[in-house]
């Protein structure tokens, strides 16, 4: 851990905190919105640096660049003037209990988290054990010395081919053929919500049905 | 001191704090709907910090299914919007308070 990557992290961290604030607290809704894109962004590069570039890059397309992009059409097809109302007097003992609640739960994950877990250098849990899917490629790989698959194991720690891996299925070279991976009927039934998502929105909209 | 699992695991609890905040404090939708977006992406980077400090992928493959299931509920709850003002011809959410009564 070295003092650029904790810098990073401190400036993503407040970005984050001070883009929030802004995304919640501006009377204009637009506002909003690009307060809220700059969180997102600044998440996606939290998700960069805890090595998942994957979620990262999606975060990105799919939050920022679908979500949000939806909502500001929305919000700029209504057109609506200025929120004028002022804030609501009667959410301040839910705040108060919003927070009183979010203090406790951060003592409790900061307890059970253990006594501070430095994130892990050098990944060296042995995945086939697990169940999971070998990272590698095949036999050769297999035959590296340690030293070298303990750097190659870390490269591939949260890269598409390990997702996919997850995801889908992966093949193996002993087996000779492919094998469905863990996720892969969570991912094929998460085409349904999509789907009636869709065309419930097409629906909902509808005058004349 | 260097990044541990606590800093990321204290971010995500204010970020969901502050998601709470926009929704329970604020009258316009929008601003409700982009509250629930940012508790999801503390959610998000819980699961993925965790993911990494165990260390095990599977809390990016489940931040990924949170993701698509976020990307249909805007699309959902956008519609109910436009419905909404349809309705009623504004944007607060004082004024859809018949389930009250």
């Amino acid at each position: 851990m070295n003092t650029p990557e904790i810098v990073l992290w401190w400036t993503l961290a407040v970005l984050t905190v001070v883009s929030a604030v802004v995304a919640i607290a501006r009377r204009n809704a637009l506002h909003c919105a690009m307060g809220f894109i700059v969180t997102l962004a600044s998440i996606a590069g939290l998700f960069w640096i805890l090595d998942s570039r994957v979620v990262a890059i999606l975060q990105v397309l799919i939050y920022a660049g679908a979500i949000v992009t939806l909502l500001v059409f929305v919000i700029m097809l209504l057109n609506q003037p200025e929120d004028r109302m002022p804030l609501d007097r009667g959410a301040i003992p839910w705040i108060v209990v919003a927070l009183i609640v979010s203090a406790i739960m951060a003592g409790i994950v900061n307890r059970a988290a253990g006594p501070a877990p430095a994130r892990p250098d050098v990944l060296t849990y042995d995945q086939s054990a697990e169940g999971h899917y070998p990272p590698e490629g095949g036999l050769a790989v297999q035959q590296m010395n340690a030293a070298d698959r303990v750097v190659l194991e870390r490269r591939l720690f949260g890269s598409l081919r390990q997702m996919s891996g997850r995801l889908f299925g992966a093949a193996s070279e002993q087996k000779g053929d492919a094998e469905w991976g863990p996720f892969m009927l969570a991912f094929e039934i998460l085409s349904l919500p999509l789907l009636v998502a869709a065309v419930g929105a097409v629906l909902l909209t509808k005058r004349n049905l | 001191m260097g990044i541990t699992l606590q800093h990321y695991q204290t971010l995500s609890l204010i970020l969901f704090f502050l998601g709470a905040v926009g929704v329970m404090a604020r009258r316009n939708i929008f601003v409700i709907l982009i509250g629930i977006e940012m508790m999801m992406n503390a959610a998000n980077l819980s699961l993925v910090s965790y993911g990494r400090f165990i260390p095990d992928v599977d809390g990016q493959v489940l931040a990924l299914f949170v993701m698509a299931i976020a990307a249909a509920e805007i699309c959902i709850g956008l519609a109910m919007v436009i419905c909404m003002f349809r309705l009623k011809q504004t944007l607060g959410v004082d004024a859809f308070t018949r389930l009250k009564r």
